[in-house]
């Protein structure tokens, strides 16, 4: 196993270098392996959709406002967050019946309402 | 027990790399911390004046030279950050300090009896190796060399850490190796990347979280304010951001607190 080079840099250094060491890997895949790797980067991206529920927009627009950090950066943070409270509490007292086919509940944010259609 | 006052002098032989707008910008950022900060200029250009709005006046030699001490000192107008600035006069201060033989030690001699006022101090350094270069040299506590990732700034950086090498076979040096700043890099460039990569090969981490090319440092320059006056969010202070994820990266904010570790503020 080859060393990584960039251990030892400051975080800026190795993102900056390490983002450009990636783009070359990329620009040197052949196309199907290079589309496979832009479909799976595609997966990882979620869009949250706020609609309905403004009260909850407007509060995380204006922590990410007031942190000056990015909006995505700031719902991965809570997501990570709820997740672990989640993972420890359980999401069963946050369930309601679900009225779709597609999912059996809805998860139920108090003050907001739903998130999890 | 004596007050650390952190003396940071930025260096280059090479000019247009940076020097001016880099400890402009992190002494203020420092000063908005809440530290005391005092920059002083030891560039005839004045351009620290220039900078910071303020009319260029000849603070230096009054300061090296006049006998005034303190009173050489003036307020920026920003909180927190006093200046002596610089004027043609100090092409003056350079000939009368090459001409004592303990010339390179007044700047620190000068800098001890001040202490206690600051928190830290910012040396603005003029590109070229002279007695104003070593005198910063003798006084910091630690040195920065700013370096444009535009051009080929890098030989300034062999020389600066030449003229360290010099000072401390003659005992004269006892400040640290803070780091390279790497300015006004342009990802779109490929030479760009690769002399950050270099500097990165050679330094490791003592190289500083870059500074992205920005049209904004001009403007600010041109209008008299400094970049946190001119424009808060541009990528000079800010960063850019590298995935769209809303991470930013590099800039003077990040810079400036990385450099305060470094010399231990």
């Amino acid at each position: 196993m080859s060393a990584n080079p960039l251990v030892g840099l400051s975080a800026d250094v190795a993102a900056v270098l390490g983002h450009e060491d990636r783009k070359q890997e990329q620009a040197e895949m052949p196309k199907w392996k290079r589309n496979q790797v832009r479909r799976d980067a595609k997966r990882l991206k979620v869009t949250v959709d706020f609609t309905g529920n403004e009260q909850l927009q407007e509060r995380v627009y204006e922590l990410a406002d007031r942190e000056h950090t990015g909006l995505s950066s700031m719902v991965m943070w809570l997501l990570w967050l709820g997740l672990e409270r989640v993972l420890r509490e359980g999401l069963t007292p946050k369930k309601r019946i679900a009225r779709s086919l597609q999912h059996s509940y809805d998860v139920v944010i108090e003050g907001v309402g739903d998130a999890g259609r | 027990m004596k007050k650390h006052v952190a003396v940071c002098a930025f260096v280059n032989q090479k000019g247009g790399v940076g020097k001016t707008t880099s400890s402009v910008t992190v002494a203020h950022l420092w000063a908005m911390e809440g530290r005391r900060v005092l920059i002083i200029d030891l560039d005839a250009q004045g351009n620290v004046a220039d900078c910071l709005g303020l009319e260029k006046i000849g603070d230096l030699n009054r300061l090296l030279i006049g006998e005034v001490g303190t009173a050489a000192i003036r307020e920026s107008g920003r909180d927190g950050l006093s200046v002596v600035l610089g004027d043609k006069t100090t092409a003056r201060t350079r000939q009368i300090l090459s001409g004592d033989p303990f010339g390179v030690y007044k700047l620190r001699e000068v800098l001890e009896g001040l202490a206690g006022g600051f928190d830290a101090v910012v040396l603005d350094v003029a590109p070229g190796a002279d007695i104003l270069q070593l005198a910063a040299l003798v006084a910091c506590t630690a040195f920065v060399i700013p370096v444009s990732l535009e051009h080929l700034a890098l030989v300034g950086v062999r020389e600066a850490l030449e003229s360290v090498a010099s000072l401390r076979k003659l005992d004269a040096f006892r400040g640290g190796f803070a780091g390279v700043l790497p300015t006004m890099l342009d990802r779109r460039i490929k030479g760009n990347l690769e002399r950050l990569r270099m500097l990165a090969e050679t330094f490791g981490r003592q190289v500083a979280p870059p500074i992205p090319t920005d049209a904004t440092v001009g403007k600010a320059q041109a209008s008299g304010k400094t970049l946190v006056e001119f424009d808060a969010r541009c990528p000079a202070l800010v960063g850019v951001e590298l995935n769209g994820n809303g991470r930013r990266t590099g800039g003077y904010e990040v810079a400036a607190r990385w450099l305060a570790g470094e010399v231990g503020l």
